[in-house]
């Protein structure tokens, strides 16, 4: 492989209005749902597949905007064994693309700024596709405020090589389905099944020993073809008369009756998991069958492979393998998926974040040219393979423990009248006031929203606040700290922080709500007694209480605040006041 | 399936010539444009790279292209074109690296160039003063060669310092060159020579996007290359930049005929050979035209270029029949005896009536022969040029011409062409002008157009009135004339019954539409044998030609036998053009005498030109 689709802009198309999205060997695709993943898969599919599929829905509407073109671009850049960007396209490529398509720059570098205009014919309702080969690659904006797809659309080319087909398999994938379909990548390849004329003759002898033996063991069979033979009587036939087959009698049949057995069963007996994972592998067998007649041709070959939600139905470390194995196909392959473990197996460049704010969808990535391998490390151990979820949120809250990341979706379900799951927050307690700069990095690069719940207290001589300040400083954000980051005020942590904002008493109800006693006797003995005692703990004994070690506290504390029609703590408000503005969600 | 061709053991060295530079040397005739053909096949099939192939006019390539087929492959990996067409396809697709986001219109033609230098002039001021002082002839030349000027500096590749110093520090030259590209500038626009002169600055100042093309196309064929300027040759070296050899120049060294270009055959015979050190392969054999016919051509008019190379004999008969019908009966003979033949060492592939060609100096020398080749059911068509049928006679122009004016009263431009024939002015209606005529053929052919109906219905009988009158009149003195006239009146006869034959509403106005478009010509389907008159057959050669009617008076035609001096010289020059359409076999026959329309028998004597033949 020595070529590569670098980078992929559209406009205009569904529900992406103006994106540019960078793309590696193997890319992963993650985000909520609705981002527009799989828009993009069939963004590519104008570009270089079928595109029989294009609707007048496929143009982007909004309530301000209806676009009459879709424009996408793709650069094509040939690139080196390690997959670096090379100077120069190999042989082979010059000899498919040559300098028909072929653009260089000023700096001497080879790439083809391939453009795809679709247009909609509005009294015929038909589509019409151009593509064309700019003479630049222009940059996304530039100072005059001028976007890519602004620039001229340059000459006219199509764009269709054998040599780098497109293949799409998206989420409904079935192997039922695919032997039933002849054009199903596995109904292409039983199609194409070919013997040489010795083995036909070989085969088909056999076959039919095999169906006379089957006929002749059979009473029943033997019968009715005694029976209809008493046609012949009737009819003046002089070939061969009635034949029963139990089994294809032709070998250019054989494809029509293939049934695939897996471990002792016909796939009809297996669930949607192992089916939808074999459809997969076909298409991988395809691919590979593909590549080696290229190679037989001495061509190159570069499939696009694009692959909608690879995990459906399966178990986590099913899920896991597969990834393995799509990495395994040859060519470039974009995937999208829903899945915090597939996620978790690609490397962080190969993921790309798809997020729909206010405005257009936005892509981001996780640059870690500027990471040294310990910061890849802790993002990979403390961020994706603990918290993969992050890949999915609509935005994330940081805070430092376990309390205030079991208590504030409490306090947020109330503040916000919906379900944390609902509106898409996440609540993350990263374990210390020193592991936030990894998941800012993440939350930052995937250009998912993110705010800081910080404590504000001094512990052994560190002052928190300086330190989570430094953190953000370093994570590379352009927003700034008070827009992002909720302070309690000074010296306090979360706990002192309620305490003096006068919640001792729902405090006190929490402890209470988290006795134990042994059976109801029990607690009409001690009970009264030990509320007794509860009530009379000062502010310094409810904080040691409080931030003993019981994680439950958080909770219950927060129910208790709730259940007190108290307003919320004020720190509380602050924060999810900043999440409301940011988000624009109406309470 | 591919053709088998035939190559000489000269024209497949060249053929089969993989590597290096190659320079051919082709005189005419010796089958340049098949070798360069078939090399570029040859190198497609050892090569998954491009071939840049070079023509010097968009005929050429188009020629080419039909030679070379539309497979795939010759579509996706040989360019085909003029310099011109291959840099304005690298401006196209590269215009940014040079400035130019936006594809410039090209002014090819001299006339709007013309304009600019005009306008350049007067955005000159400290030329205008001395411009305005020239007369309009002066002015004139001065704009020429002001254009020239330009032109040249283009070609040379001049940068400003040397252009300055090119001109001998002459500032008004170089002044009105810089207007002249403002100009050009300001409405984005390059001509000609800017094509060539912006890719060579491509190329030089982008060392990789000239690395693109030469890695690109494996092999570069320049046709015509005796007709190379320095740009050109130039840019050639900006691609191969001294490390590319695979370059094939074709050329004719002594055919260089856009001299005016700032062309010279020293490009390909002293640069090319220097530079690139190329194998030198001469084909001088001609294979275009037989050595008989060549000789006989020859005694028309001399011309040594290509008698000495001529490799295959051919065959060249004189043959004097006893009238028209035994012309035309021994005509029939000889092609049923080729036809029957099948094969001749001379002739390539089999003889079929379409490589067969039958001339005359006008159509109505066919007459005995049509019937003949009808009768015999032997295939044929006429070559016509499309656009009404052109009259000689000039009873017959005046009956046209009358009959555009009928037809359309306003068309003043026919009516002055009418009146000017007729020697008359200051009438403006075809009734009017009748007063005015005392020639009573004349007189008689107006009143017949004045006499038609607007549906044609009359049109028949009238023109067989009028013929009935032509043969009788006194007025008419020449029996060439009288039957000029007869034959011309027979055409429209029958072009009018081959529209009537079209169409069920017939009208005169429709007729003569139908007739300016070529849809009336009887056998007008290319198929079978070409009929063709000399003037028609122009650039065109068959392998079989016969020349018939080729009597005193027929061709050279009367009137030039009448007039003599440059419609004699007219004649001849015809002659050898009617000689030189045969590529092989060229018979000429001629009856002894001829019938005239009106029943005389009248003596003929063979065409003074082929007295020196027999």
């Amino acid at each position: 492989m020595n070529i590569l689709i670098d980078t992929v802009r559209i406009y205009g198309f569904r529900g992406l209005r103006n994106i540019e999205v960078s793309l590696e060997p193997f890319t992963v695709l993650t985000g909520m749902n609705n981002t527009g993943k799989t828009s993009f898969h069939k963004a590519l599919q104008v570009v270089l597949g079928n595109r029989l599929f294009i609707s007048p829905d496929d143009f982007y509407i909004s309530e301000t905007e209806k676009v009459n073109e879709i424009i996408v671009d793709i650069r094509i850049v040939p690139i080196d064994n390690d997959a670096k960007k090379a100077n120069n396209f190999t042989d082979e490529w010059l000899e498919i693309f040559t300098d028909d398509r072929i653009i260089v720059n000023a700096e001497g570098e080879q790439f083809i700024p391939l453009r795809t205009v679709v247009t909609i014919d509005s009294i015929t309702n038909t589509f019409k596709t151009k593509q064309y080969i700019q003479q630049e690659w222009v940059v996304f904006k530039n100072e005059d405020d001028k976007h890519w797809y602004q620039s001229e659309n340059g000459t006219e080319k199509p764009f269709h090589f054998d040599e780098t087909p497109f293949f799409y398999m998206d989420a409904q994938r079935d192997i039922i389905e695919d032997i039933k379909v002849r054009n199903s990548y596995l109904g292409k390849m039983l199609s194409k099944i070919e013997y040489s004329k010795k083995d036909i003759i070989a085969i088909e002898k056999q076959i039919k020993e095999l169906n006379e033996h089957a006929v002749e063991s059979s009473d029943v069979l033997s019968n009715i073809e005694t029976t209809l033979k008493e046609l012949d009587t009737a009819m003046d036939n002089t070939n061969n008369g009635v034949d029963i087959t139990p089994f294809p009698k032709k070998v250019r049949d054989l494809n029509k009756g293939v049934s695939i057995q897996y471990s002792d069963f016909s796939m009809e007996y297996h669930g949607m998991g192992t089916r939808s994972w074999s459809s997969l592998l076909t298409l991988k067998s395809f691919i590979s069958l593909f590549a080696k007649t290229s190679e037989n041709n001495d061509k190159p070959f570069f499939p696009i492979i694009a692959i909608e939600e690879p995990e459906a139905h399966l178990h986590p470390n099913a899920q896991k393998k597969l990834f393995g194995q799509i990495a395994g196909i040859q060519g470039q392959k974009i995937i999208s998926t829903h899945s915090s473990y597939v996620a978790g197996s690609a490397e962080l460049e190969q993921i790309r974040s798809f997020y729909k704010g206010h405005d257009d969808v936005v892509c981001g990535k996780i640059d870690t040219s500027g990471f040294s391998s310990e910061d890849i490390r802790k993002i990979k151990r403390q961020v994706i393979n603990t918290r993969g979820e992050l890949f999915f949120s609509k935005v994330i809250i940081f805070c430092e423990g376990e309390t205030e990341e079991q208590a504030m979706p409490i306090f947020a379900e109330k503040y916000f009248g919906k379900s944390t799951i609902e509106i898409g927050i996440d609540f993350v307690g990263v374990g210390g006031q020193g592991n936030y700069l990894p998941f800012l990095r993440v939350a930052e690069s995937l250009n998912i929203p993110w705010f800081i719940f910080s404590d504000a207290e001094n512990t052994s001589g560190k002052n928190i606040k300086v330190s989570v300040q430094n953190q953000f400083l370093k994570c590379g954000t352009t927003k700034t700290e008070s827009d992002s980051i909720v302070f309690l005020n000074d010296g306090n942590d979360y706990e002192k922080q309620l305490i003096n904002d006068g919640f001792g008493r729902e405090i006190k109800k929490a402890i209470a709500s988290l006795d134990i006693y042994k059976n109801k006797k029990h607690r009409e003995a001690k009970g009264a007694k030990r509320l007794k005692e509860i009530e009379s703990y000062d502010n310094e004994k409810l904080y040691e209480i409080f931030t003993g070690s019981k994680t439950q506290f958080g909770p219950a504390v927060a129910y208790a605040i709730i259940e007190s029609n108290k307003d919320l703590p004020q720190k509380i408000i602050d924060l999810f006041d900043k999440i409301k503005e940011s988000l624009n969600i109406k309470r | 399936m591919k053709d088998i061709i035939e190559l000489s053991e000269k024209q497949e060295e060249a053929v089969s010539y993989k590597n290096g530079a190659l320079l051919v040397h082709a005189s005419a005739g010796s089958g340049k444009t098949r070798v360069l053909t078939e090399r570029i096949k040859r190198l497609l099939d050892i090569s998954k790279k491009k071939v840049l192939a070079i023509t010097f006019t968009n005929k050429a390539g188009d020629e080419m292209r039909v030679r070379l087929g539309d497979s795939e492959k010759i579509k996706s990996q040989v360019f085909i074109g003029t310099f011109h067409g291959f840099c304005q396809q690298v401006i196209e697709m590269r215009g940014n690296l040079i400035g130019l986001s936006k594809m410039p219109q090209i002014f090819e033609q001299e006339s709007d160039r013309l304009l600019l230098i005009e306008q350049a002039i007067q955005s000159t001021p400290s030329y205008l003063l001395k411009y305005k002082n020239f007369d309009e002839k002066k002015q004139r030349d001065f704009r020429y060669r002001t254009l020239e000027f330009i032109s040249k500096v283009k070609r040379e590749l001049l940068t400003e310092e040397e252009l300055l110093n090119k001109t001998n520090n002459n500032e008004d030259a170089v002044l009105l060159f810089h207007s002249y590209q403002e100009i050009l500038a300001s409405q984005n626009a390059i001509d000609f020579d800017d094509l060539i002169m912006l890719t060579h600055r491509l190329f030089i100042n982008n060392p990789s996007v000239a690395a693109l093309y030469r890695r690109t196309y494996e092999y570069i064929c320049i046709d015509e290359a005796q007709d190379l300027n320095n740009a050109q040759y130039q840019l050639l070296k900006s691609i191969t930049n001294g490390e590319y050899e695979n370059v094939m120049m074709v050329g004719d060294p002594n055919q260089s005929i856009f001299a005016f270009n700032g062309s010279s055959s020293d490009y390909m015979n002293k640069k090319f050979i220097e530079d690139f050190n190329p194998k030198i392969i001469e084909l001088k054999e001609n294979y275009r035209s037989a050595k008989k016919v060549i000789e006989a051509a020859e005694k028309i008019i001399p011309d040594s270029n290509e008698i000495i190379n001529a490799v295959i004999p051919g065959i060249f008969e004189v043959v004097s029949c006893e009238n028209e019908s035994t012309e035309a009966e021994w005509i029939l003979d000889k092609i049923n005896e080729l036809i029957l033949l099948k094969e001749h060492d001379d002739i390539e592939g089999q003889i079929t009536y379409e490589k067969i060609a039958i001339l005359a100096r006008n159509k109505y020398v066919f007459a005995k022969l049509e019937e003949e080749l009808i009768d015999a059911s032997i295939p044929f068509y006429y070559k016509i040029t499309p656009g009404a049928i052109k009259f000689e006679s000039i009873t017959m122009n005046i009956f046209d011409l009358a009959l555009r004016v009928k037809l359309n009263p306003s068309d003043n431009l026919h009516l002055s062409r009418l009146l000017r024939l007729l020697g008359v002015s200051g009438v403006t209606s075809l009734q009017d002008i009748g007063n005015f005529i005392d020639v009573d053929h004349y007189k008689k052919a107006l009143e017949l157009v004045i006499g038609l109906k607007d549906d044609g219905s009359n049109l028949k009988k009238s023109l067989k009135n009028f013929s009935v009158f032509i043969k009788e009149t006194n007025s008419i003195k020449e029996d060439d004339d009288r039957k000029m006239i007869l034959d011309e009146i027979n055409e429209i006869l029958k072009h009018w019954t081959q529209y009537a034959r079209k169409t069920d509403k017939e009208s005169l106005n429709q007729f003569k539409n139908a007739m300016a478009l070529g849809q009336t010509h009887p056998l007008a389907t290319p198929k079978g044998i070409t009929l063709s008159t000399v003037h028609t057959m122009k650039g065109q050669e068959y392998e079989i030609v016969f020349l018939m009617g080729m009597d005193d008076g027929t061709f050279p035609d009367y009137r030039a036998v009448r007039n003599g001096g440059i419609e004699m010289k007219q004649e001849k020059n015809n002659t050898y053009v009617a000689f030189t359409r045969a590529r092989r076999f060229l018979y000429v026959t001629f009856p002894e005498q001829r019938l005239m329309p009106w029943g005389a028998v009248k003596h003929r004597t063979m065409s003074r030109f082929l007295k020196k033949l027999s």
